[in-house]
């Protein structure tokens, strides 16, 4: 067996990297994006306890806050437990649809690539220190 | 011209002992000594700090080696920091002062006052959850917010001092995001203009490419999470160190794959990060 079995999932490896990156890049210019009436009406208390307030406030993680209400937009139910299921109201038609393709995307991009990644690391460990 | 080398450099098919021993009958060095020998031992904090040196920076060294993976969960402590210790909570302590004050002028019993500090300070104590060590050390804040009793000082010296305090930790928190992901560009950065052999400079660089986007990415995939399942401080703890090892695999994956499949590829002269690295 040779390492060589090992270089086109390390490609698709890179691949799924590189879309990653991009939408990195898509999720930063969607965060100036998001309703601020959404963020007013909801991003405070009862709905977010003061340690959540505080951690997505701070950069980086103000940039992560986005996707949270990109979620709630899109599958209105997943604010059941916070009783967010009306915050979708005060989202445009235009930001619910790209939220749904957006996290979609990523859930599938970043799944394969850590799945992937992880037999990758074992192969190369493996290679590396039991095959002649 | 041929300059004469005055200082033995570490050659790496030689003993240490031998080369920087210099009653040792062995000691020579061999007639193309290299410079930068490109198997010798690694440079870890800056090529001008001597090998032999490099124990007394090793502080320095790790964090160079590991600043892209402490960016996400430094910049979680200090901006939580930051934002735990707003105007509102730290109100919080002041209204203490303010209720001794009242209960000095009579304006309240001490049974009252006692209660009400209590309050503001079980409030003070949840909201900043367990920053609390890190902010009053081995004290509860109980024990640190409390009226001076000695004499020659004012009664609220305590907190006052105390208040002072938290306000500069909350100013330097604001930035430590700013500053952590800075110094870990920084750091990298320093690492490849330091770096002479370009495989190397290109390894660092896939490295921190892919460490920090994944490290990015699971930050984005715990948030999706806790839109639906709200979690305790522990859990959160628990899921930044799942996110930080995910970083740090997809590092150590990045660098595997382009050593053993991608050495013929440039990217850190066709990135351009060479002309802004020197």
């Amino acid at each position: 067996m040779s390492i060589e079995l090992l270089r086109y999932p390390t490609y698709l490896w890179a691949a799924l990297l590189v879309a990653l990156i991009v939408w990195l890049v898509v999720m930063f210019v969607m965060h100036f994006f998001v309703p601020k009436r959404m963020l007013e009406t909801y991003f405070k208390e009862p709905y977010f306890s003061r340690s959540e307030i505080a951690v997505f406030s701070a950069f980086p993680f103000n940039y992560f806050r986005g996707i949270m209400f990109m979620r709630l937009a899109g599958w209105p139910e997943s604010g059941k437990k916070r009783g967010l299921t009306e915050a979708h109201k005060l989202a445009p038609g235009w930001f619910r649809v790209a939220s749904r393709i957006l996290i979609k995307f990523f859930v599938v991009i970043f799944a394969a690539l850590l799945i992937l990644g992880a037999f990758l690391i074992v192969a190369f460990l493996y290679f590396e220190n039991f095959s002649n | 011209m041929a300059v004469p080398s005055t200082a033995p450099g570490p050659v790496a098919t030689t003993s240490y002992r031998s080369i920087y021993d210099p009653v040792s009958a062995h000691f020579q060095l061999p007639p193309t000594a290299p410079m930068c020998p490109k198997s010798g031992p690694e440079a870890f904090v800056l090529n001008d700090v001597p090998a032999q040196d490099e124990l007394d920076f090793w502080m320095l060294s790790w964090l160079a080696h590991n600043s892209n993976y402490l960016v996400i969960p430094g910049s979680i402590v200090a901006g939580t920091q930051g934002n735990l210790l707003s105007g509102g909570n730290i109100r919080l302590l002041e209204q203490v002062g303010d209720l001794y004050a009242q209960y000095k002028s009579g304006g309240i019993t001490q049974n009252q006052y006692e209660y009400r500090r209590r309050l503001l300070l079980n409030q003070f104590k949840n909201n900043i959850g367990p920053f609390e060590r890190f902010l009053f050390g081995s004290k509860t804040t109980h024990e640190a917010i409390r009226i001076a009793r000695a004499g020659g000082v004012p009664a609220t010296a305590n907190i006052d001092h105390h208040v002072d305090h938290l306000k500069r930790l909350a100013s330097y928190g604001k930035y430590g995001g700013y500053v952590l992901t800075g110094v870990g560009v920084a750091a990298s950065c320093m690492q490849i203009a330091d770096t002479e052999d370009r495989q190397k400079k290109n390894e660092i660089f896939v490295e921190t490419v892919a460490s920090t986007s994944v490290g990015l990415a699971a930050g984005f995939a715990v948030t999706l999470f806790l839109v639906s399942n709200p979690v305790g401080w522990g859990t959160a703890l628990v899921i930044a160190a799942g996110s930080a090892a995910v970083s740090y695999g997809s590092g150590f994956l990045a660098r595997t794959a382009y050593t053993t499949f991608g050495k013929e590829v440039d990217f850190v002269s066709g990135a351009g990060v060479d002309s802004v690295c020197r």
